[in-house]
């Protein structure tokens, strides 16, 4: 009887600490269930512009641009992509480049990446857009970023009245080593 | 539970936490990580395009493409010379010749200055009388009124007497000239709204096309038409085309004498009492069917006509006649009477 209670408990604490652990997953409590982590969160917002145009042409360029504010108790470090799509899914999401990424962090713009790039590509929030000497973004504060493509000057009729769009997809992570960047 | 038994559940459990975080880091460690997706902006591609202008002549009975190939050329004549231009297939019924002679006939010369034949056929001719002075006289062949076909060859024989010469100028778009049997368009194809401006003439539209009001452009000289046509994006498109507005001919009274000739045919003869003054070359035809004949014997639906400084006889199956301006085929300048 004895031994049939301490199974019992046993399992119960496992549930409870797997439980605990696993829902971490999918929330940003500020509490940690082990509690042996450093208590904080790690959250952004990101702010997009009014940023609409309806008169570009091939080889023509337009820019993005939205706020990244850390919402979270922790510093964090950035890295991310852009997601492009056309309203006809049928056109190249290619035929759009970027020519440059700038993002100020309190010191104006400084252009991190210089184009021609591929918007999916993932840029790492540093001076060089590395994962080298990764810049924070400290609790309560907010970046600018500049994202300036061009519609490729080749781009034929089929693109004419085409819309455009595009989203942001950006990842942070606690700054200790150990932490992983979270998977897009 | 006594302390042993608590200490192996603490054992388990930290063999348990090990086990997750061992395995699993990135889901343990998410709570540290974010991944966060946001619509930041859209922009349209415009309307790039600039709008397709097709510039065309129209008549009642047909319309021609004014293309945008340009094959000017042509050739000098002096003396006793000839010259038989290259004509592209695709091209011929496009060509205009543009016939200017400089310099002054020292003497009366009957001969003509210049026939031009179409195959063997003789389908104008120039007298030196129209070249007596030193202005520069023009005179306009359109392959598209005489209805020919790519298969025929035009010949254009020269005999100017020292001192002048002929410049034939072959055209195919570059120069178009306008008569009251013709209309310029300009046909627009855009997905928006279009706007048309020109530096001569007016322009109304009907649809996708607009017309050219040539009442303000001056006559009988060389034009240089810009038409310049926008849509709604501020796409442009110029069209540049040189033309020549035709002043009407006056009307014009011309005695002919008919004698009869054979059964059913008549002898007509031209005397050189005329007053009139043509610019153009003219023909003649009947108002029913009818046949001529030169004197070298060859018969035709028609017979070509200069300026009538000089007596001009032919036979003719009808007295029923219009002379009619070369040029402009649809136009008659005379109605002439029957006998």
């Amino acid at each position: 009887m004895r031994r049939k209670s301490l199974v019992l408990l046993s399992t119960l604490a496992f549930l409870i600490l797997s439980v605990g652990t696993v829902l971490a997953y999918f929330s940003f409590t500020t509490t940690t269930p082990l509690g042996w982590f450093e208590t904080g969160s790690t959250q952004i917002e990101v702010l997009g512009q009014s940023t609409e145009s309806n008169n570009l042409a091939p080889g023509e360029t337009h820019s993005f641009e939205f706020s990244v504010q850390n919402t979270g108790t922790l510093p964090v470090f950035m890295r991310g992509y852009f997601d492009a799509a056309w309203s006809d899914q049928g056109l190249d999401p290619a035929m759009v480049t970027g020519l440059s990424l700038e993002v100020d962090s309190g010191n104006g713009l400084e252009e991190i990446k210089a184009g021609p790039f591929d918007v999916a590509d993932i840029v790492y929030f540093s001076a060089d857009s590395t994962d080298q000497n990764l810049w924070f973004l400290q609790p309560s504060e907010t970046w600018i970023v500049r994202v300036t493509v061009q519609l490729d000057p080749a781009a034929d009729t089929e693109y004419m009245l085409a819309q455009y769009a595009l989203s942001s997809v950006l990842g942070v992570k606690e700054i200790e080593a150990s932490v992983p960047w979270p998977a897009f | 539970m006594n302390k042993k038994h608590i200490g192996a559940l603490l054992t388990g459990s930290v063999i348990l936490s090990f086990i997750v975080f061992r395995f699993f880091p990135a889901q343990s460690l998410s709570f540290f990580s974010q991944v966060v997706t946001t619509a930041i902006g859209t922009f349209s591609v415009s309307d790039f395009i600039p709008p397709e202008v097709t510039l065309e002549l129209r008549s009642e009975q047909e319309t021609w493409v004014i293309l945008d190939e340009n094959t000017v050329g042509g050739q000098t004549l002096v003396g006793q010379s000839s010259y038989s231009p290259d004509l592209p297939t695709e091209l011929i019924q496009n060509v205009s010749f543009f016939i200017s002679f400089e310099g002054a006939v020292p003497f009366y010369q009957s001969t003509p200055c210049l026939v031009t034949k179409v195959t063997s056929l003789v389908v104008f001719r120039v007298s030196c009388d129209q070249v007596t002075d030193s202005d520069l006289h023009l005179v306009l062949l359109p392959l598209r009124d005489l209805g020919f076909t790519s298969l025929e060859t035009v010949l254009f024989e020269a005999l100017l007497p020292e001192g002048v010469t002929a410049h034939i100028e072959k055209s195919s778009a570059s120069r178009v000239y306008l008569t009251a049997a013709y209309e310029l368009t300009a046909t627009v194809q855009d997905a928006s709204e279009i706007s048309l401006t020109s530096n001569v003439g007016m322009f109304s539209q009907e649809g996708d096309t607009f017309f050219l009001d040539d009442t303000t452009i001056p006559k009988d000289e060389l034009v240089s038409l810009e038409i310049v046509v926008t849509d709604s994006y501020g796409n442009k498109t110029v069209k540049q085309q040189e033309i020549i507005v035709v002043a009407e001919d006056a009307l014009a009274s011309v005695p002919v004498s008919f004698y009869p000739d054979t059964e059913n045919t008549w002898h007509a003869l031209i005397d050189g009492d005329s007053s009139a003054t043509w610019f153009q070359p003219k023909y003649i035809v009947a108002d029913t069917q009818a046949l001529f004949r030169d004197l070298s014997g060859s018969w035709s639906d028609w017979y070509p006509v200069d300026r009538y400084l000089e007596s001009v006889s032919f036979s003719t199956s009808n007295t029923s006649l219009q002379l009619r301006n070369f040029v402009f085929k649809s136009q008659p300048l005379i109605e002439r009477y029957a006998k």
